[in-house]
């Protein structure tokens, strides 16, 4: 059956089956129902990760859209060797990391710092009491806090890695450094959250 | 053998008293042989716990829809962008051109209300005026400097080596300057000159 010519119900279903590579691979025949799985698949995922890198919603946008379309141009250099995973968060780590240093938005955007946009972005939660949910957001904010204050190497490697969930194994390839480096990074940038965050009560930590 | 990621999982389910032996065992099998996870401790994978339950952001409603715009403008036809590129180069250079006029309009205005002579100021004075002012000689101006005539009416309060009587228009030396020769005054000024102090 040819790729282009099959059934768009019968390819929305099957394309949530397919692994990311099966989709690229798809795209790379021209198969643009599997560019869109592929950006449904990421969206969030790379949003949440440029989000808490930059600090900055509005930003995150812009250097989210600009990763799908440098994937969508240069699908071409994707190669099985790799996952796609870790080539799309290379993408994205990149530029991120670009605009970093171009406007310098790092020392005027504080991840913490939770404008009336980024309310726009929080999930809703009504589930609690108010009194739980400001101090919860408090020590939320803690949290994001410290994250922006840690070193750029062991920020990315934690927040690869604890806040996205990926393997040491994609964050040593989207990082391009050894495994080991990756793993150190990670238990360092820890340590220094746990130094910083003993403030928040232990039987919270303690849960 | 488990990975490191493993480990760490189960490490929180160790403390978490919810390990099965054969858990425990793999886990202390990994612990002796990686040294990336042998100071792993409890306490420490409660943080990976707090950041996996930070809220998660998401793009605005209608993401979808601006990547469609932005991969459509990406291929307009090769003329058009090539328009748009051209529109831009001549409004950067247009902008450039009137900044410059401005600038130049601006430097002939400032330039054309200065006086004819060179005025010692402390932006304008070189090296040799401050010398020749500290020295006293001619009043710090240069030989070769010229004086416009009404400099005395306008500079009264910074006159080098004097001051102007203003109800007499005379001109008085001042004591710690009366070592100065009369000769080495600016001859525009000497007219000016009505009496040294003892």
């Amino acid at each position: 059956m040819s790729i282009k010519n099959r059934n768009s119900a019968e390819n929305a279903t099957s394309l949530k089956d397919w692994t990311d590579e099966d989709l690229i691979f798809s795209f790379q025949q021209g198969d643009v129902e599997a560019f869109n799985e592929i950006v449904n698949r990421y969206k969030n995922p790379l949003f949440n990760f440029v989000s808490r890198l930059l600090g900055d919603p509005m930003f995150s946008e812009d250097i989210v859209q600009e990763t799908f379309v440098r994937v969508y141009r240069n699908k071409h250099r994707y190669h099985r060797i790799a996952k796609f995973s870790t080539w799309i968060y290379t993408i994205a780590s990149n530029l991120a990391k670009t605009e970093l240093r171009r406007k310098k938005i790092k020392q005027f955007f504080s991840i913490s710092s939770k404008g009336t946009e980024e309310k726009d972005y929080d999930l809703p939660d009504r589930s609690h009491d108010i009194e739980r949910d400001v101090d919860r957001s408090m020590k939320q904010h803690a949290v994001l806090k410290e994250i922006d204050r840690l070193p750029s190497p062991f920020k990315e490697a934690v927040i690869l890695r604890d806040i996205q969930d990926l393997s040491y194994e994609e964050i040593s390839g989207i990082l391009d450094v050894p495994l080991g480096t990756v793993k150190s990074r990670v238990n360092r940038g820890r340590a220094r959250l746990q130094r910083r965050l003993r403030f928040i009560g232990r039987e919270e930590m303690n849960d | 053998m488990i990975s490191c990621e493993d480990f760490e999982r189960y490490l929180l389910q160790l403390h978490q008293g919810r390990l099965t032996e054969e858990l425990k065992a793999a886990l202390e099998e990994h612990r002796k042989i990686c040294h990336c996870c042998e100071d792993l401790t409890p306490e420490l994978l409660k943080i990976r716990q707090r950041l996996l339950s930070l809220v998660r952001l998401e793009p605005r409603p209608g993401f979808e829809m601006r990547l469609v715009q932005k991969l459509q403008g990406m291929s307009q036809p090769l003329g058009s962008r090539n328009r748009t590129w051209e529109r831009r180069w001549v409004a950067n250079w247009l902008a450039f051109g009137v900044g410059a006029v401005a600038t130049v309009m601006i430097g002939f205005l400032i330039f054309s209300h200065q006086p004819a002579g060179n005025v010692n100021t402390s932006t304008s004075m070189t090296a040799e005026n401050k010398e020749a002012m500290n020295t006293g000689v001619n009043g710090g101006l240069l030989p070769q400097q010229q004086v416009s005539p009404d400099l005395l009416t306008r500079n009264r309060e910074n006159l080098p080596f004097g001051s102007l009587d203003d109800s007499t228009g005379e001109f008085h030396l001042t004591a710690d300057r009366d070592t100065v020769p009369v000769n080495q005054i600016p001859p525009e000024w000497q007219g000016q000159v009505v009496s040294q102090p003892k």
